[in-house]
């Protein structure tokens, strides 16, 4: 073939192509818009079923009603057995689905014993079959949607499913299978935790600090014992926030001990994990991280010392007004406002000062009588 | 002498024949690079859309990401905005997000822009501790209201929208900050759904850009856009599926090498110690989104950082295109000029492999379609049918070539629209779909020459200096509103 030929040939495939890919992709659109238009009439009528099986009691023959209305009688009849055939049970799948896909999105916004009554509806229909065999499925999506809607119906079978789900190849999935079986209690041994979800490699997600938070809600003495094995940076700095929101006071000295970690981020992690426990217990850790070489540990540490409250870290604060870094000396300058007398009474010395001590303590000073008028 | 006589001459006609060949290679060879990287593009997009976990709904997505989501700050530079910009702060104050601020700058407006805040937010002055990290004109004061603790007004000296950009910055006490155009509409999940990447690696993700949609042609109500349309007018019609091109092909792929060189002005999230550390927006810029961009990657490049820029495909921002062939010709050639600062500014990156990805793949690819692009495919314009008129090229290949230049770019179209319907499915009726196909088919005959005319513009502007943003006149979603 001539190069004429190959060019005119390759034009010709390049229109036919993209001609083909429109059709196709219009014909796809007008049979999806009447799938969805079923499927929208049947989301429908489960929303009205879901919230009808809200009210207290139940109307049954309402539910009946409705389910004939709208030709839902296969998901009525799941309850009895009566299912028969293979098309009835692909259209039980898709009701199911969709209701289940309902419940999730109304137990975003419902509490307490409406909530309850949607996760018993949950219970009582055959989604769980269907979730512990999406468990399986291909796409990521589904098996993530089948976790979470497990989470919300637990028995053993369900938590050793979850558990498989930690092999998983998918780093996302298995993240959100570990935030739900330490949802779910301890089922959990930290060694699962650090072992399996690759922390750092694959799995860098903040959804890992929610998982360490739980964790630590009824384990905390295992993080404790993690840090002493010294772990990674980023597993330190997880454990350590973990240890933080259980507000152990236990696990002031372990913490307090990170403040001579190598790793910044670890550092301050353990200022603001000492913040959010408030234990003066924390004055010697705090008082070295004030003087940090990394200008973002001293800014933990100065939020630490306004709100554990130190007031022994006044002199040190004060020093901090200098610091070169603005965020330091900003904090500092809030931490002797929230420390009382002694720091108001640095603040104003400083303000009489000159420098960057004066400027900040004198906009700190401006600040906060402004709000007060 | 006539052009018989000159083309008898045979020195001067194998001279010409020489010039015109190379002026076709040069012309084909760029066409082509042009193209192929654009099919290059559209594999790694088609990749990274296959893969991309689409959360449902508003419902769904504030389950799913709200725990996870750090606390961010709205920085909204407003230039006579005086139209529009309330029921704009009002939209944003509605968006679902769990922790976040709105800074609105007025940037030394000229209308009522201030006084139309201060009478509908109630606002008042108020004192805020900052810190001048990165440079900007004086500020005159600062606002605040008492109705919505989460909103404050800033008044500064007129300084371009780049030096508004800094004074928010400086202002802004949250780790992250999203930059909004003061006449855009964000969707009220936009927000949970861009930060995404932030919450999945928040140590190396340093900005995030979001999808911007035009509005013309949808519903908008109370600063919501409610229905999904196309335009009725043929410009708009164009420039829906230029934007499709542009997002959710070019950005989506580059993203994907982490050689993202543009983030829209309209619409990006930052990690504010980056921007700091990088020296914020460059004072006077034109094209400040993709400068501030570049000089990210720059100065990660240079300390040897470990980072990442992404792009989003769902999460949506919905502005207005311009209607109208003047107003279109103003943005791009703004848009040319930008691009070309940013280029020549940052030049020493171009083939530096000391950049990476970015000096090798995201600047050369500037260089292909800002810098070499417009003059050579104008040149192409003027020059290839000179050329097979005085029988330098034959007819055959240059009307086969001609096809192949159409067919390609067709192809690309509507590949991007494959992308959309697969994925994304955001245009609600087959008939959208329909017309954006047609409409694939016959940008390529006009619209895109035009669109290069008005490029090639820019490129004179810049030679010559120009710094003007120029004045936009837009339709506005529910009545007529003018911005600089």
């Amino acid at each position: 073939m001539t190069l004429l030929a190959t060019i005119w040939w390759t034009s010709a495939v390049l229109m036919v192509v993209p001609l083909v890919m429109l059709v196709t992709l219009i014909l796809r659109r007008l049979y999806q818009e009447r799938v969805g238009r079923r499927l929208a009439e049947r989301k429908k009528a489960l929303t009205i079923l879901a919230m009808i099986y809200l009210e207290a009691p139940v109307n049954d023959k309402r539910i009946r009603e409705i389910c004939g209305n709208f030709n839902l009688t296969v998901l009525h009849k799941t309850a009895s057995g009566l299912v028969q055939g293979r098309r009835r049970k692909a259209q039980l799948r898709i009701d199911l689905r969709l209701l289940r896909d309902i419940i999730q999105d109304l137990l975003g916004s419902v509490r307490g014993e409406t909530r309850e009554r949607l996760v018993n509806l949950l219970r009582t229909t055959s989604a769980r079959q269907i979730c512990l065999a999406d468990l399986r499925n291909r796409r990521v999506d589904t098996r993530i949607s089948a976790i979470e809607t497990l989470t919300l119906i637990p028995d053993p079978e369900v938590i050793d499913a979850l558990r498989t789900m930690l092999d998983d190849p998918e780093p996302d999935v298995r993240l959100v299978a570990a935030r739900s079986l330490v949802a779910l209690g301890p089922n959990l041994t930290l060694d699962d935790l650090v072992g399996k979800l690759d922390i750092g490699g694959t799995i860098r997600s903040r959804m890992l600090r929610e998982i360490f938070r739980t964790f630590a809600s009824y384990n905390a003495a295992d993080l404790m014992l993690l840090l002493d094995r010294n772990p990674p940076d980023l597993t330190a700095a997880l454990a350590i926030y973990g240890l933080g929101t259980a507000q152990d006071y236990g696990a002031v000295s372990v913490i307090a001990n990170c403040a001579s970690w190598p790793s910044i981020d670890v550092r301050a992690e353990a200022m603001r994990a000492l913040a959010a426990i408030g234990h003066p217990g924390a004055e010697p850790a705090v008082l070295q991280a004030l003087q940090d070489d990394a200008w973002e540990v001293r800014t933990e540490a100065a939020i630490c010392a306004g709100s554990i409250p130190l007031p022994s870290a006044v002199p040190l604060l004060r020093e901090r007004l200098e610091d070169i870094e603005w965020w330091p000396r900003f904090r500092a300058a809030e931490a002797l406002r929230s420390i009382g007398n002694a720091g108001r009474r640095a603040l104003e010395a400083a303000r009489l000062g000159s420098g960057r001590s004066a400027s900040i303590a004198d906009m700190i000073l401006a600040e906060e009588r402004a709000a007060a008028a | 002498m006539n052009v018989d006589s000159l083309l008898a001459n045979d020195a001067l006609s194998s001279y010409l024949a020489a010039t015109a060949w190379w002026a076709s290679v040069i012309i084909l060879c760029t066409m082509f690079l042009q193209n192929l990287l654009y099919m290059l593009q559209l594999l790694l997009a088609f990749n990274v859309l296959r893969r991309w976990r689409f959360v449902p709904n508003a419902v769904r997505a504030w389950r799913q990401l709200s725990d996870t989501s750090l606390p961010i700050s709205l920085l909204v530079p407003a230039y006579n905005e005086e139209a529009t910009v309330v029921a704009n702060v009002r939209s944003m104050l509605a968006l679902h997000y769990p922790r976040f601020e709105i800074i609105v700058i007025n940037d030394g407006s000229n209308d009522a822009t201030l006084q139309t805040l201060i009478d509908n937010y109630d606002l008042r002055p108020i004192v805020r501790v900052y810190e001048e990290e990165v440079p900007h004109r004086p500020i005159k004061g600062l606002y605040g209201s008492p109705n919505y603790p989460n909103l404050i007004v800033v008044d500064k000296e007129n300084g371009g929208k780049a030096d508004a950009l800094n004074a928010g910055i400086n202002l802004c006490r949250l780790p992250m900050f999203c930059v909004v155009d003061a006449d855009s509409i964000l969707e009220a999940d936009s927000l949970l759904r861009a930060v995404q990447p932030f919450s999945e690696d928040p140590d190396r993700v340093i900005a995030v850009g979001g999808t911007i949609r035009l509005a013309n042609g949808s519903g908008v109500h109370g600063g919501r856009v409610v229905s999904v349309g196309l335009p009725n007018k043929l410009l708009p019609l164009f420039q829906v599926v230029e934007y499709l091109r542009a997002f959710l092909m070019a950005r989506l792929a580059w993203s994907e090498i982490n050689a993202l060189m543009l983030i829209s002005g309209a619409f990006g999230i930052f990690k504010r110690s980056a921007a700091v550390a990088a020296g914020g927006y460059s004072y006077g810029t034109v094209g400040e989104d993709m400068e501030i961009i570049v000089k990210l990657h720059r100065y990660m490049r240079e300390k040897g950082e470990d980072y990442v820029i992404r792009f989003v495909p769902d999460p949506v921002c919905w502005t207005e295109a311009p209607e109208t062939l003047r107003v279109l010709g103003l943005q791009r050639k703004r848009w040319q000029r930008g691009a070309l600062e940013t280029f020549f500014k940052h030049i020493r990156m171009l083939f530096n492999p000391r950049y990476g990805v970015v000096g090798m793949v995201g600047f050369p690819y500037i260089l292909l379609l800002d810098v070499i692009g417009p003059p050579v495919e104008l040149l192409g314009y003027f020059l290839i049918p000179i050329l097979w008129y005085f029988g330098f090229l034959s007819p055959e290949f240059f009307a086969a070539f001609l096809a192949l230049t159409f067919a390609w770019g067709v192809t690309i179209s509507v590949g991007t629209l494959v992308l959309e319907e697969m994925e994304l499915k955001r245009f609600p009726k087959t008939r959208h779909l329909a017309l954006l196909g047609f409409i694939a088919v016959l940008e390529n005959f006009g619209y895109r020459q035009i669109n290069n005319f008005f490029r090639v513009a820019g490129y004179w502007q810049y030679l010559r200096g120009n710094k003007e943003w120029g004045r936009m006149t837009r339709a506005g979603f529910q009545q007529a509103h003018t911005k600089e």
